[in-house]
């Protein structure tokens, strides 16, 4: 019999702690350990607000030192998604930039500033975008603005779409019929939003090329990779998860793009702000309704159980970060996602066996043949190439895309 | 001389200022008369009957702040002065920030 789990002990090691109540009456700062602590981190380590501090800048600086993707003097465009984490990574470039120690930051940030805020009348959207170019005007930033939607109906011609001044960008109230009017209107919510993520992917990519940038910073946090790993499990994307959710992602051969907010934690980027007389550009978003596609689902999920479950977001980061492509290095790429497909596989895997079972089932039996005649027959037509254009989750939402 | 109101600041910020009529600050006087030691938890339903404009789910919830809002007293996390326990001092500053964060 399996005795696995058996043991009271080991069934306690194997799950995630709940959260703790400690007591903090007369504790000092984890750090200097002679103040008293003004912030808790993890909910479970003290720090006094110097420390604290210190501590955010220097999470940064190591991540960007330890991995070296940008060289003195390329262009980094930092794309703005308002928020905490936004402001947060602007004011940590400045203070780099505006060091004249060796530890100067030594390359040169372009924001850019990528508005989707369909939900939103048009006032609110503008009164948002004119925040941005405030926030990058006090920090002595360059910004360029984009309507997404614009993009998504006039892909050719990006110049004309890409503004510097926030006057410029033209916001249509209709701009959420162009979105839509991309997809195949009997696509899933899932589909769509699949869908407008990878316009969005493509549109930063395009904008970093036409300024020079040779990478990409963005403002994800620890919780939206989490959220991107299990959204990438979900959808069938396991091989886009070391791309999607790494530190680098290296798929485009010209910009590389990196997450340099992927080790924090929202409350650390808020506490930081605030401490420092920050104040991000915010909006409430429209609340999604949690069952409506499998992203808003998994975001729930993931939500719900870090209140209770601290450890969560850090546990499914860490296990990513384990996984690798075991791949040989593949020059087909999936026409949509960009992930390297997999040639000549000696076995079948699941997306093939997935395949081919939706091939099957979908032929019209000829009922005139002996059986070993239809399976051979079947076996003979059978083209596993045909879905070599996309990866397996592409493949899926390829055909609703109107092109 | 008798004190018939505690005397303090509250402040919302990181997008909970929406909530309340786009006012970041408050100096507000709490009555004495009723509750003689007000908690946070005393605050927060104080809130919610006096300031609160819109939407009170997305700053209440149970009788705590809805997760993802945090709390400062004194400029010190509330997690470190017993959250809704913590019994207001005259003049001490409550800070209110939302971390609520989309996209």
């Amino acid at each position: 019999m399996c005795s696995v789990g058996d043991d009271v002990d080991e069934e306690k090691a194997k799950f995630m702690q709940k959260k703790i109540t400690l007591n903090f009456t007369n504790a000092l700062c984890i750090k200097c350990r002679t103040l008293k602590p003004q912030v808790i981190l993890h909910n479970q380590y003290p720090y006094c607000k110097a420390c604290f501090l210190s501590g955010t800048v220097h999470k940064f600086k190591a991540l960007l030192g330890k991995n070296r993707v940008v060289q003195p003097n390329e262009s980094v465009l930092i794309h703005h998604k308002a928020g905490h984490a936004s402001t947060a990574l602007l004011h940590f470039l400045r203070t780099g930039l505006d060091l004249n120690t060796p530890k100067k930051i030594r390359f040169k940030p372009i924001i850019a500033y990528i508005e989707d805020n369909y939900e939103l009348n048009v006032e609110d959207r503008t009164h948002i975008s004119r925040q941005v170019s405030d926030e990058a005007e006090r920090l002595n930033f360059p910004i360029v603005f984009i309507n997404l939607a614009q993009y998504v109906t006039n892909k050719s011609n990006l110049p004309s779409i890409v503004h510097e001044k926030v006057e410029d960008l033209r916001i249509d109230p209709d701009d959420n019929m162009k979105i839509r009017a991309a997809v195949k209107s009997n696509s899933t919510l899932t589909t769509q939003t699949e869908i407008v993520h990878y316009f969005e992917r493509e549109l930063l990519l395009k904008v970093a090329k036409h300024l020079g940038c040779q990478c990409i910073f963005t403002t994800d946090l620890g919780i939206d990779i989490a959220s991107q790993l299990l959204k990438n499990v979900t959808l069938g994307r396991g091989e886009n998860i070391v791309y999607d959710t790494g530190v680098v992602d290296s798929r485009d051969m010209d910009v590389s793009v990196l997450r340099p907010l992927r080790n924090f934690t929202i409350k650390e980027l808020a506490l930081y702000n605030y401490f420092n007389h920050l104040e991000p550009v915010s909006f409430y978003r429209k609340t999604k309704n949690p069952y409506s596609s499998m992203q808003n689902l998994v975001e729930k999920f993931l939500a719900d159980l870090h209140v209770n479950y601290p450890a969560t977001i850090s546990t499914i980061v860490r296990t990513g970060d384990k996984l690798g492509v075991n791949n040989e290095p593949s020059e087909d790429r999936c026409m949509l996602c960009k992930v390297p497909i997999r040639k000549e596989i000696e076995s079948l895997g699941s997306a093939e066996a997935t395949n081919f079972s939706h091939w099957i089932s979908t032929q019209t039996r000829s009922c005139d043949k002996s059986l070993k005649e239809r399976t051979s027959q079947i076996l003979a037509t059978f083209d596993n190439n045909k879905y070599n254009k996309y990866c397996y989750s592409c493949n899926q939402i390829a055909p609703y895309l109107c092109q | 001389m008798s004190v018939d109101t505690l005397p303090i600041s509250i402040g919302f910020g990181g997008g909970a200022e929406l909530l309340f009529g786009n006012k970041k600050n408050f100096a507000i006087s709490l009555p004495v008369q009723e509750i003689t030691k007000w908690q946070i938890s005393d605050l927060l339903k104080w809130i919610q009957d006096n300031l609160l404009k819109e939407r009170p789910e997305l700053f209440i919830q149970d009788n705590s702040v809805r997760p993802g809002i945090l709390v400062l007293i004194n400029d010190v996390d509330w997690e470190l002065m017993d959250t809704i326990n913590y019994v207001i001092q005259p003049n001490d500053e409550i800070v209110f920030i939302s971390t609520l964060h989309g996209g």
